[in-house]
């Protein structure tokens, strides 16, 4: 290259960099660097501040669904009857419905049944002015349960005959899968075998279509106990271990209780492996003294109390029924 | 591109810019230059570099919590620095020597028999000095004639115009600060003590001599039972013309007794007058040293109250350092580029409860 090429080329270089830092360049650099910088720094405006009134009505709300979650019900009922009273004075009649599901749970779980009751009509009242469907559904599902737990027959019927006439809400499988739930155990218990079995794999199929994982172990357990009211033992240990493992890794205390009985009483009722059905059984025991729920645990300990007889430890035995007869002694006391 | 191959027009319109761009350095600068020096004023102002000062001077004991640039009060108010403290020579009867200028106006205020106090000013050993205004001196600096002079004879109230090197001596009054207080104060109770020691050792021995007497005083009644029934021989005497009651009342043996008892009777009450005398004077010092130990708790107190109300709004600014902490991350949060960090776990909206339940105990 010559020494004159050397020299344009490198005035041209020269040039270039002085066509890149122009003005105009600097300039538009600058301002895009603003823009940049100012729609970087810029935040949108902070959110409207609620009403006090609507904070502390949700305030009360969110504490009781904490409380619900802990399961500290005699707390929970205080908060829910307060959010209950807030929303009310507020005239949000879909939050009212909602605290007032919510605090016929809460009354629910502590044994309140006659208290339970009004409170899920006078949400499913609302629930149903409001064109509330899917509340109104859940409304009625609780409904059910709770009359199922007071053993009120006729109006389980009743809904039952209501609920099958209503559309079911195709549009939330989960619902459809918790009513199927109750309508198989309903159907069990009238003796209905064959459609309780179909009841139970349609609701087990609309939990695992939502991803329900809880509610699919449940339905996993009731088909245990229907095959065991069936006496397909076989069957039924093999769900009742399958529920058991579900449970475990749901970390789910009644679930993995219910499960222990459960195989328990079928190891029980095929008379092998005994003592593998009194382990089950005398942890179930335990399981249900621990959680308070005294009618399951009576149903364990009678099942114990069989099973030590078959493996004649009359003493074990004894033992078994002293407990058995301390509870229900204890029961009609509570009850009187 | 060399400026050589623009075309003239360009060329012009170069210069027009590099013209603009020279007015704007030049104005940028005065405006700096304008601003400096506005600024370099207007701390000389809030420094009080403008306003005439006087030197003052004063030998000390010790500059134990002086040190130069200290304020030095006058009637509470900053009047002047000190400017040096330095100590005198091993053979000066003085020993520390303590330089200060006092502003306008305030030296108006110091007169010939102005002091200078120092004073204690918190509880590690800090002092501050603090002069006093004039009552009856000469005035130690003059004006006249817009020349400052200073007073160089206060009794024949000569004058002298003020040099750089002028000063005016005060005499100081020194206290010490406030821990050597109270070191002379635990001193002399400490002294004291003694003294109250002495004072109830001889209390102790005053009451033991009192039971000692009272339980001769209980002999002596027992044994006065006697006398009374020759006391009442004694008035059937009187009775009789032949006797004389000075005779037997008090015969020449007990006359010289009686002289004999009040005579030690004067000594122990002189005796007993010294020790009151001396327990008086005691508790005098003892009183002396609470008050003055009460004085410095008052002090220590005020100088507590003072530094709570100096303090009174840090927690105000802290608070507010809190809240616009919490201002600025709650903007982050709402800004575009941002808020996807910030993006937790919500409360999902609260609906109704529903559970499957296993079928079992119903």
């Amino acid at each position: 290259m010559s020494t004159e090429e050397r020299r344009q080329k490198a005035e041209g270089r020269r040039q270039e960099r002085t066509t890149v830092f122009s003005s105009p360049s600097v300039f538009c650099f600058l301002l895009s660097a603003f823009c940049l910088l100012y729609t970087a720094c810029s935040s949108a405006p902070p959110p409207p501040v609620l009403p006090v009134a609507v904070a502390q009505a949700n305030r009360a709300a969110e504490t009781g669904r904490k409380l619900s979650a802990t399961e500290n019900w005699s707390a929970a009922v205080r908060e829910w009857q307060n959010a209950v009273d807030r929303y009310r004075l507020l005239n949000d009649r879909a939050n009212e419905a909602i605290a007032l599901h919510n605090l016929a749970q809460a009354d629910r779980a502590l044994g309140e049944l006659d208290r339970a009751c009004p409170l899920l009509e006078q949400a499913a009242d609302l629930n149903q002015q409001l064109g509330r469907n899917e509340e109104w559904w859940r409304n009625q599902i609780a409904l059910l349960q709770v009359e199922s737990l007071a053993k009120q027959t006729a109006a389980v019927e009743a809904r039952f005959a209501k609920l099958t006439a209503s559309p079911t809400p195709d549009a939330q499988p989960q619902l459809q899968g918790l009513f199927y739930n109750e309508l198989g155990q309903w159907q069990q218990r009238q003796g209905d075998f064959v459609k309780a079995d179909e009841t139970f794999r349609r609701a087990e199929q609309a939990m695992t279509k939502t991803g329900d994982r809880s509610g699919a172990a449940v339905v996993l357990a009731n088909r245990a106990r229907l095959d065991e009211a069936q006496h397909k033992l076989p069957d039924a240990l093999e769900k009742w271990g399958q529920a058991l493992t579900r449970f475990e890794s749901l970390a789910d205390p009644p679930g993995i209780a219910a499960s222990l009985a459960g195989e328990g009483r079928v190891l029980l009722a095929a008379g092998q492996n005994l003592p593998a059905a009194e382990t089950c059984l005398r942890r179930a025991a335990e399981n249900f003294r621990l959680l308070k729920k005294n009618d399951d645990r009576a149903a364990a300990l009678r099942s114990l109390v069989e099973c030590l007889v078959a493996q004649k430890k009359t003493s074990e035995a004894n033992e078994a029924q002293r407990m058995l007869e301390e509870l229900c002694t204890t029961g009609k006391a509570k009850g009187n | 591109m060399p400026l050589q191959d623009l075309t003239p027009e360009l060329r012009t319109r170069l210069s027009h810019v590099e013209r603009a761009v020279g007015v704007f350095v030049v104005l940028a600068t005065l405006l700096l230059l304008t601003g400096f020096f506005y600024y370099l004023y207007h701390t000389a102002e809030a420094k009080g570099w403008f306003i005439p000062k006087v030197t003052y001077y004063t030998y000390l004991r010790t500059g134990h919590g002086l040190k130069t640039g200290d304020p030095v009060k006058l009637m509470g108010f900053d009047v002047g620095t000190i400017k040096r403290v330095e100590a005198m020579g091993p053979a000066d009867p003085y020993n520390v020597f303590v330089e200060f200028r006092i502003k306008r106006p305030y030296y108006g205020y110091l007169w010939s028999d102005s002091k200078v106090q120092v004073a204690a000013a918190d509880f590690l050993g800090g002092r501050y000095l603090e002069v006093t205004k004039g009552v009856n001196g000469r005035s130690t600096v003059k004006e006249e004639d817009g020349r400052m002079l200073l007073l160089a004879d206060a009794a024949k109230g000569l004058y002298e115009p003020i040099t750089k090197d002028s000063r005016y001596e005060l005499e100081a009054v020194e206290s010490p600060a406030v821990t050597d207080q109270l070191q002379a104060m635990v001193a002399k109770v400490e002294a004291a003590i003694p003294g109250i020691l002495g004072i109830t050792n001889r209390i102790n021995d005053v009451l033991a001599s009192a039971n000692v007497t009272i339980t001769n005083l209980n002999v002596t009644a027992l044994g006065a039972r006697p006398v009374l029934t020759n006391l009442a021989v004694i008035t059937s005497q009187l009775r009789d013309p032949h006797g004389s009651l000075g005779e037997w009342l008090i015969p020449t043996n007990i006359n010289r007794q009686v002289q004999t008892t009040l005579a030690s009777a004067n000594t122990t009450l002189t005796s007993a007058n010294t020790t009151v005398v001396t327990a008086n004077t005691n508790l005098v010092e003892v009183a002396a040293a609470l008050k003055r130990s009460l004085e410095n708790v008052s002090q220590i107190t005020s100088n507590l109250n003072a530094q709570v109300q100096a303090n009174s709004l840090i927690l105000g600014e802290i608070s507010d350092a809190v809240i616009h902490t919490d201002e600025l991350i709650q903007g982050l949060k709402r800004n575009w580029l941002l808020k996807s960090s910030f993006t937790g776990v919500t409360n999902e909206p609260v609906k109704s409860i529903v559970v499957p339940g296993i079928g079992g105990s119903r």
